[in-house]
């Protein structure tokens, strides 16, 4: 199993090479989309990177509307095809520019999204001899990477260590709180968010030319499941200092078990999660949003009731298939889940003229039934 | 002239019914599962098989929303679900995932939409969607109408947008502040509109708060006036956010949209006192503060809603619909909101100018009269011509 991360001035790729790595993530801040290099300084540290002897993975992550494609597209198009080894993207239209106008390896990003095997092995073939490596989505459970990393028999990155990234809007939301402020412009603004609405506090956002980008409260640790990660067939782990420190990189490679590296925690200085790794489950809590009684069900569905006037009648408005008539024995389910029975033995139209039959998609009354309410669905029960 | 079709939500069958009624060209809804509204009604499969018989009689279609970013299980059950789909001949299937577009295409012949959710922002990514079988594209929602244009063309793919509604703050399917936050998967019908909370953002290294602000919130979409532009650029469809939105916010917003398409397609021509009625009429729907985001020109700091959500307002609110009509006799309605005896309602026929509706008197249905009615009961107003089953009624509420 092999690291990467990322370098953003020449120190960082000092200790990227002492610690052994092969390869270094950098970008200009023109393609990236947390990148503050320029692109002379992306220039500086890719050749500083290919003398030292690492491989550079040049990252295009930033998403764009037609028109401003054509600026990215330009900005890579200017890139020395030399200094780079790898280019890396996520958006499908970058990924077809890439394949189209370019011939390097390409390293795709699948971490939005992109949770079943069908879907990624799509990708792949879509990718074909070109895909040097998928970076897949950190809503995987560790069964699930398992899983993939035995079908998809490519090389399978995941972030093992940094911020999670919950928001990207390409509009620039802090600048306007400090626009009364009198402020001096700047390309990255910073700011810790917290809401009364929300437990959790201190969401980090970030401002920059390309949008805003709100951060998780706590950071990615998987350190400590490093030994689970390389046996399940994970190839390369990613790890994200840029908001820390880069000289923790030498440490997480010296720890040789996960012991120790559980230790790091410490060394990291950041609050920590291990997210959906262990079991994702975030679909669990969909059948409390909404009362699944008052959802019909359709076998033998007569309709839902609109009214209940106490001792006198039912109002039921006839949804279902099936016209009602003199005789019929009903079920109620009520929005409460209470399952209440009778036969009609009074049954009038909407204009409140006796009937022996009110035909379906209309409107009939039927004698009361006590604790029936508005809303309980209605099923025959002939 | 080809004018582009008026796609409206349908959270349920009653809100299709009502959304086609008043002239939406095309519905969109969700199953039990696979979308991303799990805290709609969404629709049975009885009522999926109603849904469709109704729009189709009526010369609407019916796309249905598959668009979660779907787990590998949800895969396995979907397959009985599209076959059952294609089975009632729905029109489409609008999908953001690769898993699940080459799901339905092995199993199925349905025709393919790529859901917004996907993000796609430019025509080389439309290109890789179509060549995967997609035949349109609903581009995000921070595309303009001039790219959209683009789009369509250099990739020659259908394309649809959204002209109403509200509008998601981040790149459609790049938000998982639910995911980390609350366990809802926003991705998969779980969002929680943590973008709606108001926040206080600290600064740190300038030793500045800002307090009580809704940074991450945006105004509501109203294309409205643009849309001569939607129809010179070739926009295929003009799609009205809202499937957990009411009945009349369904139907008013289909009858605008519909009847304005109509009259540009007789008059080719938006210069009209009209263009006044349709702004004020969708004023008369719940809303945040309306803006046309991305539509002409990037979306800046004016297009945040700055204020707190139970504050969006609505000049109008709906008292009932109609459901049943005894000729000469009486108009049976469905009581939402509480209306009175001599009170002046409003009621929208399918087309055409809101009546006025003077209520002169309300029995129930037992025939004894009442001079105030109550939400969730049904009562009979005098009968009026031309009124048909499914016309909602409304009525102005104080500020």
């Amino acid at each position: 199993m092999r690291y990467t991360t990322y370098a953003t001035n020449k120190f960082d790729l000092g200790v990227v090479k002492d610690s052994s790595l092969d390869e270094v993530i950098i970008a200009p801040k023109d393609l990236s989309r947390f990148s503050r290099n320029s692109m002379e300084e992306f220039y500086e540290l890719s050749r500083e990177a290919k003398s030292l002897g690492l491989k550079v993975v040049l990252e295009w992550d930033v998403l764009a509307s037609e028109d401003d494609f054509s600026t990215f597209t330009k900005a890579f198009n200017r890139i020395d095809k030399t200094l780079y080894d790898f280019v890396r993207v996520q958006d499908p239209g970058v990924l077809n520019y890439v394949l189209e106008e370019s011939t390097k390896p390409i390293q795709l990003i699948l971490e939005g999204g992109n949770h079943n095997l069908v879907g990624i092995k799509k990708w792949k073939e879509i990718v074909g001899a070109r895909l040097e490596r998928i970076v897949l989505s950190i809503e995987l459970s560790k069964d699930k990477l398992e899983h993939y990393c035995k079908e998809l028999s490519c090389p399978i990155e995941i972030l093992v260590l940094g911020p999670v990234l919950l928001f990207y809007s390409p509009r620039k939301l802090l600048s306007p709180l400090l626009k009364d402020r009198a402020t001096v412009e700047e390309e990255f603004l910073e700011a810790i968010g917290e809401s009364e609405e929300s437990p959790h506090k201190g969401f980090p956002v970030l401002e920059n030319r390309h949008g805003s980008f709100m951060f998780h409260i706590k950071d990615l640790f998987l350190l400590d499941k490093l030994s689970e990660i390389e046996s399940i067939g994970v190839d390369v782990v990613r790890v994200d200092l840029r908001s820390t420190d880069i000289k923790l990189l030498p440490k997480i490679i010296e720890s040789q078990d996960d012991i120790s590296r559980r230790d790091l925690k410490l060394a990291y200085g950041k609050d920590v999660i291990r997210g959906y790794y262990s079991v994702n489950k975030s679909d669990v809590l969909f059948k409390k949003l909404k009362n699944s009684r008052l959802q019909r069900k359709d076998e033998n569905y007569i309709g839902e009731v609109l009214e209940a006037r106490k001792s006198e009648y039912m109002a039921i408005h006839l949804k279902g298939l099936f016209d009602l008539k003199i005789g019929d024995q009903l079920k109620f389910v009520t929005p409460e889940g209470k399952e209440h029975f009778c036969k009609v033995h009074n049954l009038k139209d909407s204009g409140f003229k006796d009937q022996e039959i009110v035909s379906k998609n209309k409107l009939a009354l039927i004698n009361y039934m006590s604790g029936v309410w508005t809303k309980s669905q209605v099923y025959l029960e002939n | 002239m080809k004018l582009p079709e008026v796609l409206a939500p349908a959270g349920n069958l009653e809100k299709l019914k009502v959304a086609v009624s008043y002239g939406a060209d095309a519905v969109y809804l969700g199953g039990l599962k696979f979308g991303l509204r799990s805290a709609a009604d969404n629709f049975t499969e009885q009522e999926l098989r109603e849904g469709v018989e109704f729009a189709h009689s009526h010369g609407s279609k019916v796309y249905v929303v598959l668009n979660g970013f779907l787990h590998d299980d949800d895969l396995i059950e979907l397959k009985d679900f599209i076959l059952l789909l294609e089975k009632l001949k729905i029109d489409a299937v609008i999908v953001s995932d690769l898993g699940v577009i080459e799901t339905v295409k092995e199993f199925t012949g349905l025709e393919v939409h790529l859901s917004t959710q996907a993000s796609c922002l430019n025509a080389q990514s439309a290109k890789l969607w179509k060549g995967l079988g997609v035949t349109r594209v609903v581009v995000g929602r921070e595309v303009s109408i001039a790219e959209a244009k683009k789009i369509k063309e250099l990739a020659e793919v259908e394309v649809e947008m959204f002209v109403h509604g509200s509008m998601c703050m981040a790149y459609s399917g790049n938000c998982v502040i639910s995911n980390f936050t609350q366990g809802r998967d926003s991705n998969r019908g779980g969002c929680a509109h943590s973008c709606r909370f108001e926040y206080s953002m600290d600064f740190k290294d300038k030793d500045i708060q800002a307090k009580n602000t809704y940074f991450m919130s945006s105004k509501d979409l109203n294309g409205l006036r643009v849309l001569e532009e939607f129809i010179k650029a070739g926009i295929d469809s003009i799609k009205i956010e809202g499937r957990m939105k009411s009945h009349l916010y369904a139907g008013l917003t289909s009858k605008v949209y519909s009847e304005a398409l109509a009259f540009y397609k007789e008059n080719g021509h938006f210069l009209s006192d009209k263009l006044l009625e349709w702004e004020e009429e969708l004023k008369k729907v719940t809303h945040r503060t309306y803006a046309e985001a991305n539509l002409i020109e990037k979306a800046d700091e004016s297009t945040i809603f700055n204020e707190r959500e139970f504050d969006a307002s609505s000049q109008f609110v709906m008292v009932g619909r109609v459901l049943d009509v005894i000729e000469d006799d009486s108009l049976v309605i469905e009581v939402r909101n509480a209306f009175n005896e001599g009170e002046e309602l409003e009621l929208l026929p399918f087309k055409g100018a809101a009546q006025k509706l003077l209520v002169s008197s309300i029995l129930e249905l037992d025939n004894s009269s009442i001079t105030r009615t109550k939400p969730s009961t049904i009562v009979r107003i005098p009968f009026i011509s031309n009124i048909e089953p499914n016309n909602l009624i409304r009525k102005r509420v104080e500020q």
